[in-house]
């Protein structure tokens, strides 16, 4: 345990690093934000002053050793776009955006979870076949076509719930139903598989042979034999999540960190797109991290070593 | 106490139902990342200035040609052909409460007339190029000083580029105190302000923007309280959003959508066709479009009213010339200078030599509306007469590029005179020359200079249709059509766009909006 963690945070060093350095180098070399940012009627002798106003004028390997210094000093420098600091752009909307992710999470786990398990159980009930197409509906259906039936439904016909922007609690109950379709409905299919494996096993059969209650027997040997490949896939998913987000975040005129991310790397503003990347990429290897952690706490027989 | 709660709930209940009666709510395609009048050119910022900054000289925008009107200034003599004095309208304060006064005028022509700051030495070049100084005269009065003589005083000092901003205000946001840096334009530009009815309350860039009713506004106090204007960026969530009654008005509705909103009673549309051009421009200085045979034939061979019928359901307006009604006398729809005529066409290109090389059309995937299947519409007409046409498919500004051939635009009216629409963008010290892509010749120089600096009427007409007819024998650019823009709206709001503004105003002073209770 002593040198999981340093060991970790090492190689999260070190993809962090290579993730932004592409991203560094791939923006630079398709365009200049200047095409983007002041398109029309720039001479030669204002496109050039912009340029050195935006200190993009500097070798392109000086911007890259300036950007590290930068980043080790806490400064990330100001949007090309906003001349604001990108910590604030992306501080006015980096709480919905988390808001939303941990909503959808949470709403994932709590329903995919014990829906995989039943379907598990009732897996020669129709109940649970029901349950099992309704879940691949919610995996086969594209999330902009179910934000938009959804909307349909809702907002343009009951009008029941808000469509656009993310002002009170109401605006989050779309959003979240539609991002957590998909995901409760994969976490449906593997949790069910891996607790179809698990009730097979023969140990299984011991604690019900030893008079345990079969509510001990599911969860306490089976659910949390079978939770170790679920978790592994969901902490493979939070990139699926993040990039979904994007989508349902422009549907859902949600001004969040996806719709900026999109719009940063459409006119090449470098240093929120660069903050960006590192935000994103950072916070999926945290999660990766707790994966980790988490199997530990799930299954005393993996040691972090 | 439980009584006491209860009362209370209600009373803000009922208030809070009486403020929702004051605010008006705005759902728009785009929200702009800075907001600076002066600065501006863009369609996004052009729709807010109007409510929070004012221009010296006023006009009367339920017209489409000029009538002038005091605004910042009571009153104004052109004194000689290159100076105009202006006297102040005294009494008026900013936002902050700080007085309008001549050291404010002053600096706000000035930060462009003598600019250093790049985005404002760009609107010098293509709008004030002729303007060399402001004298102040007195404390309420000043002299508007030009290089050469000049007949567009009024229309220049109209301008959203030449609204008024408060020295005091902007030298103190940043950097060292009492001293004008380009930080203090910067932090401006996120923190605007200005002397009109509404004050910006909150500037969230490129998400939100909320205008207060400002009390101390000097004209017609503004008829809501409070203006939201949300960024919803997709069309669809833009009309749920008003069917749902999140908002009240909303923009940018292309025509074949109009029809699902025109069936709901609750709602209703208004629309008018824009003082701007979609345009296709040709890079003259490309070796493979140097022959003006070849720019002629394909601008021959677009059939502008088959496009307006299938993309517009014939709502926008082709035009026969470079020329808007709002240019008044200088409208001059008669110069026929652009046609379409493909047998013409087709006799050009044999006599070019065209071999059949391609031609790349640029066209950004969503910038315009309709630009996009216009551009594949103008693939096909091109095809019909023998010319090969690549797309492509890319966001970024090409106009610039030494290898772009062709590419879609917009010539936007920025002021009401050909100077304003055409000069911007093709005079010999506009954005096309600037940027490279055209070259005037110097008989061409020779008649802009004529018609821009003319101070006789019927002169600048002539000049104009020779510059016409020179455009039309060595074309660099084709206008395609004004666009019809569409507004959607709560059936008790009365508002529409006016054909007095610049292409886009959200105007919601006094007199222009009115919300019907019922």
């Amino acid at each position: 345990m002593s040198t999981f963690l340093p060991r970790r945070l090492l190689r999260m060093a070190v993809t962090l690093w290579v993730i932004v350095t592409c991203v560094f180098m791939a923006t630079r070399l398709t365009g200049n934000p200047i095409d983007y940012l002041m398109p029309e009627g720039l001479d030669a002798e204002g496109r050039a002053a912009m340029i050195a106003y935006w200190g993009l004028d500097r070798d392109p390997f000086d911007q890259y050793i300036l950007f590290w210094r930068s980043l080790v000093q806490g400064e990330f420098g100001l949007g090309l776009m906003e001349r604001r600091p990108v910590t604030v752009i992306f501080g006015e909307r980096m709480g919905r955006s988390l808001a939303l992710l941990a909503l959808t999470m949470t709403a994932t786990i709590a329903i995919g979870v014990p829906l995989g398990v039943l379907t598990a159980v009732w897996r020669e009930r129709r109940l649970g076949s029901w349950v099992l197409f309704a879940a691949f509906l919610g995996y086969a259906i594209p999330n902009f076509v179910l934000a938009i039936l959804l909307i349909l439904l809702f907002s343009f016909a009951l009008h029941w719930l808000p469509s656009a922007g993310a002002t009170t609690a109401w605006h989050y109950i779309m959003p979240t139903a539609t991002l957590a379709a998909y995901f409760v409905a994969a976490l449906v299919r593997y949790t069910r598989n891996a607790m179809l494996d698990v009730l097979g096993q023969d140990y299984m059969r011991t604690a019900h042979a030893k008079g345990l209650s079969p509510m001990v027997v599911l969860v306490r040997h089976g659910l949390r034999n079978a939770l170790i490949p679920v978790v592994t896939v969901l902490g493979l998913q939070v990139a699926t999540l993040v990039s979904g987000a994007v989508v349902i975040e422009t549907v859902f005129a949600w001004n969040g960190v996806g719709d900026l991310l999109v719009g940063a790397t459409l006119r090449r503003d470098y240093p929120v797109l660069q903050f960006g990347v590192l935000v994103v990429a950072g916070a999926v290897i945290v999660v990766n991290v707790l994966v980790d952690v988490a199997y530990a706490a799930i299954d005393p027989r993996v040691r972090l070593a | 106490m439980r009584i006491k709660h209860v009362l209370a709930a209600a009373l803000m209940a009922g208030s809070a139902a009486t403020a929702q009666a004051q605010e008006l709510k705005v759902g728009v395609q785009n929200m702009a990342p800075w907001l600076d009048p002066g600065r501006d050119f863009s369609n996004v910022g052009s729709q807010f200035y109007v409510n929070t900054f004012e221009p010296l000289v006023g006009k009367d925008h339920t017209k489409a040609e000029s009538v002038w009107q005091p605004g910042l200034a009571t009153g104004w003599t052109i004194v000689s052909p290159t100076v105009m004095e202006l006297k102040l309208r005294e009494g008026v304060r900013f936002q902050n409460g700080d007085p309008v006064t001549a050291e404010d005028v002053a600096l706000s022509l000035e930060r462009i007339i003598k600019a250093t700051f790049p985005p404002y030495t760009v609107r010098q070049r293509d709008t004030l190029p002729n303007l060399a100084a402001v004298e102040i005269v007195d404390a309420w009065t000043v002299r508007v000083i030009a290089k050469k003589p000049e007949p567009l005083f009024e229309t220049l000092m109209n301008t959203q580029q030449t609204m008024i901003v408060s020295k005091r205000y902007i030298t103190g946001l940043a950097g060292k105190p009492g001293v004008l840096a380009d930080a203090d334009y910067e932090a401006f530009s996120l923190k605007p302000m200005g002397s009109g009815p509404y004050r910006v309350a909150e500037f969230v860039p490129n998400q939100r923007l909320v205008w207060e009713r400002f009390d101390g506004y000097w004209g017609a106090k503004a008829p809501f309280a409070r203006v939201t204007v949300t960024r919803i960026p997709e069309l669809s969530s833009r009309m749920t959003a008003l069917k749902n009654g999140e908002v009240d008005l909303i923009t940018n509705i292309p025509p074949d959508q109009l029809s699902v909103l025109e069936g709901d009673k609750a709602l209703k549309v208004e629309g008018m066709v824009t003082p701007l051009f979609h345009v296709v421009i040709f890079n003259t200085q490309n070796p493979k479009m140097a022959d003006a045979r070849l720019r002629r034939a394909l601008s021959l061979a677009i059939d502008r009213k088959t496009l307006n019928e299938a993309l517009w359901q014939g709502k926008a307006v082709v035009p026969a010339s470079h020329s808007y009604p709002q240019f008044g006398p200088l409208y001059m729809p008669e110069l026929n200078t652009f046609e379409y005529n493909p047998a013409e066409a087709k006799r050009l290109l044999k006599e070019a030599g065209y071999d059949g090389f391609p031609i790349r059309f640029d066209t950004a995937a969503a910038y315009y509306t309709n630009g996009l299947l216009a551009a594949q519409a103008i693939q096909e007409m091109w095809a019909a007469v023998g010319v090969k046409a690549e797309l492509k498919v890319d966001d970024r500004w090409t106009g610039g590029d030494a290898d772009m051939m062709a590419r879609n635009w917009s010539n936007p009216m920025y002021f009401p005179d050909p100077t304003g629409s055409f000069g911007i963008m093709w005079a010999p010290t506009g954005n096309s020359a600037t940027e490279g892509r055209f070259k005037p010749t110097a008989e061409y120089g020779a008649v802009w200079e004529r018609f821009r600096y003319s101070t006789d009427l019927a002169a600048r007409k002539q000049a104009y249709s020779e510059l016409m007819t020179l455009i039309r024998n060595d074309p660099p650019v084709l206008p395609l059509y004004q666009p019809y823009e569409s507004f959607a709206m709560r059936a008790s709001i009365a508002w529409k766009p006016l054909p007095g503004h610049i292409p886009y105003v959200l105007d919601f002073r006094a007199g222009r909006i009115a919300q019907v209770v019922r």
